[in-house]
């Protein structure tokens, strides 16, 4: 790129396009050689039988076979997509206002900062972090020993559910009716809901208000704008690229979580050996949050605010 | 710091407290269950199984972490080994992703070269797709290189994040100035210099994000399919082996998710002060 030879062959445009090829190099490399091609073989796959033998596998050609059998005979598949696509409509928007409200808070100059972006952090590592990882091995093994309940209370993520024992107990001591119990329970589960899973769109928010130049807030208080008008005004535009961000991660988290239903019925189809099915519903699962994805970010494309454009 | 002390001056006192009570009700509701895991790793195996669950340890005890060490220390495989191997993934996958990430990043935030808006709409799109699926497909294509049973079967892939890509784009097009870019064009920096010198320092929060991120996922990766040399195998595995024992392994388990938190809480709080207010656009005078 930067040889005199080149200089002279190219002209600008040529050497911009060079220069962009140079440095996207390395993880289109990874993209196509790990990704793509996989990707590629796994489509294959869906409209084969993987037969496999000693010498490895050999395919049988069984046409939409497998996406006719996700969609049309499994009885519970489409009801899992139907039901994940109505269940995160209602979660995205909560999880977008609930992580910038938070990350507005915390973004003020106040004492003990450090300390509460660390308490609203830990979400992070119980939900995607070592803890869920470990959990998750271990429900296997619970599974079989949960005679007492009390088994679950061995790692933090199932702890909410001793908490709520606890608390539980504590209520019905105070002589409140267990239908009163239950709508709290009910609020609270929601709550504990969002909350952990928002860890991560805090972060990011935090990312970009903290990129905010303080000589804007400075120049607007001159001019004698207040707080309110600040955040429609300045917070909200100059953090609304990353609201894109956030919406894709929050989708895509929950699409792919492994708690998720639909991942849970592909991985369920992909360890008992049935790898074409499990190829078909992915691509199936990918093909709905897709048009899902699509559309939001078409939607919010519109009212982001691009300040060097 | 003028600006920052008018800002809090600004808003009365009831609304501080307002906000700080707001704060602490929902900071408490996120700290009971890591207050809990903390407490419970101090419990007696005894206490472990007290029904109604105690929220407090009675008489707590050391013995849990003695024991998980105590186990690790009896394993096939040095307990330093499998310490060792966390944390060089955890090191050199975090660093290769946020350098691989930005650099690609960098041109499609700031140069329409041609061919520019398919990579990117392919790189979002591959976000979507699930791992579960292409599982055989990458086996295969891991043995066929004859990555399986190395680090590159774990890193390689790693580095290609592309959520970190996705973020650093996001964050460069929106807060990257053209203006200095083209001044430094002018002034005859290449556009290597630029992204190191220019770019990658105004996006310094991105990055510091993205480390955050990316070690928290390599710090967390436990056993998977393509690594089967019980040398090569990560600390997290190793605990989950541990504490799938059993009952009798139950404080182990305990005093390992608590030890097993501390890091990326310490990579969250040492990135987190590093970020100093940046001036992206101080460099400016239009």
């Amino acid at each position: 790129m930067k040889s005199k030879g080149s200089r002279k062959l190219l002209n600008y445009r040529g050497r911009r396009n060079l220069m962009g090829y140079f440095f996207c190099a390395p993880f289109i490399l990874g993209f196509v050689l790990l990704f793509a091609t996989a990707f590629a073989k796994s489509f294959g796959f869906s409209f084969n039988e993987v037969i496999t033998d000693m010498n490895g596998y050999s395919l049988e050609y069984k046409g939409l076979e497998y996406y006719h059998y996700a969609l049309f005979v499994d009885p519970e598949f489409v009801r899992a997509i139907v039901g994940s696509i109505s269940g995160l409509a209602k979660d995205l928007i909560i999880i977008l206002i609930y992580s910038l409200f938070i990350a507005v808070l915390l973004n003020n100059p106040m004492p003990g900062k450090t300390l509460f972006r660390a308490i609203f952090f830990l979400p992070v590592i119980t939900t995607i972090g070592v803890i869920a990882t470990l959990e998750l091995r271990d429900s296997m093994t619970q599974a079989a020993m949960d005679t007492t309940s009390q088994s679950v209370s061995m790692l933090t993520g199932a702890e909410d559910l001793d908490l709520f024992s606890y608390i539980e107990s504590l209520l019905s001591a105070i002589k409140i009716s267990p239908s009163m119990t239950n709508v709290i329970f009910e609020a609270v589960n929601g709550i504990y809901h969002i909350i952990t899973h928002s860890g991560i769109q805090i972060i990011i928010f935090f990312a970009g208000l903290q990129s905010i130049s303080p000589s804007i807030y400075e120049a607007a208080m001159v001019e004698g704008c207040g707080r309110w008008e600040q955040f429609w005004k300045i917070t909200l535009p100059l953090v609304s690229p990353l609201i894109m961000v956030n919406v894709v991660w929050t989708v895509v988290d929950y699409f792919i979580n492994p708690t998720n239903e639909v991942m849970q019925k592909i991985s369920s189809r992909f360890g008992s050996g049935e790898y074409s099915l499990s190829s078909a519903m992915s691509f199936i699962n990918f093909a709905v949050m897709g048009v899902f994805v699509a559309v939001l970010l078409f939607v919010v494309n519109k009212f982001i605010f691009y300040e060097n454009k | 710091m003028r600006a920052r002390g008018r800002r809090l001056f600004n808003r009365s006192l009831g609304g501080n407290m307002l906000i700080y009570s707001f704060l602490m009700l929902l900071g408490v509701i996120m700290v009971l269950p890591m207050v809990y895991a903390v407490s419970s790793a101090f419990k007696p195996l005894n206490e472990m199984w007290i029904f109604p669950p105690r929220f407090f340890v009675q008489n707590p005890t050391g013995d849990n972490f003695s024991s998980l060490f105590g186990a690790l220390g009896e394993s096939y495989v040095p307990f330093t080994r499998y310490l060792f191997n966390t944390v060089c993934i955890s090191v050199i996958g975090t660093a290769g992703h946020v350098v691989i990430s930005s650099l690609c990043a960098y041109p499609l935030a700031k140069h329409r070269f041609i061919g520019s808006k398919v990579i990117f709409h392919m790189i979002v799109m591959s976000l979507m797709f699930t791992s579960v699926a292409t599982g055989l497909a990458n086996y295969l294509i891991l043995s066929k290189l004859g990555w399986i049973d190395s680090y590159l079967a774990i890193l390689i892939p790693g580095f290609g994040g592309s959520l970190g890509l996705y973020l650093m784009k996001q964050f460069m097009e929106s807060n990257v100035p053209d203006s200095i870019l083209e001044s430094a064009r002018i002034d005859g920096a290449a556009e290597w210099r630029i992204f190191w010198r220019i770019v990658m320092p105004i996006v310094k929060p991105a990055w510091l994000t993205l480390i955050i991120f990316s070690f928290n996922g390599f710090w967390s990766m436990g056993g998977n399919a393509y690594i089967y040399n019980e040398n090569l195998k990560t600390l997290n595995y190793a605990i989950s082996q541990i504490v799938s024992g059993g009952l009798a392994r139950a404080g182990a388990g305990a005093a390992a998710s608590v030890l097993m938190m501390i890091p990326p809480i310490l990579i969250f709080v040492i990135t987190q002060s590093n970020i100093v207010e940046t001036m992206a656009s101080s460099g400016m005078k239009e």
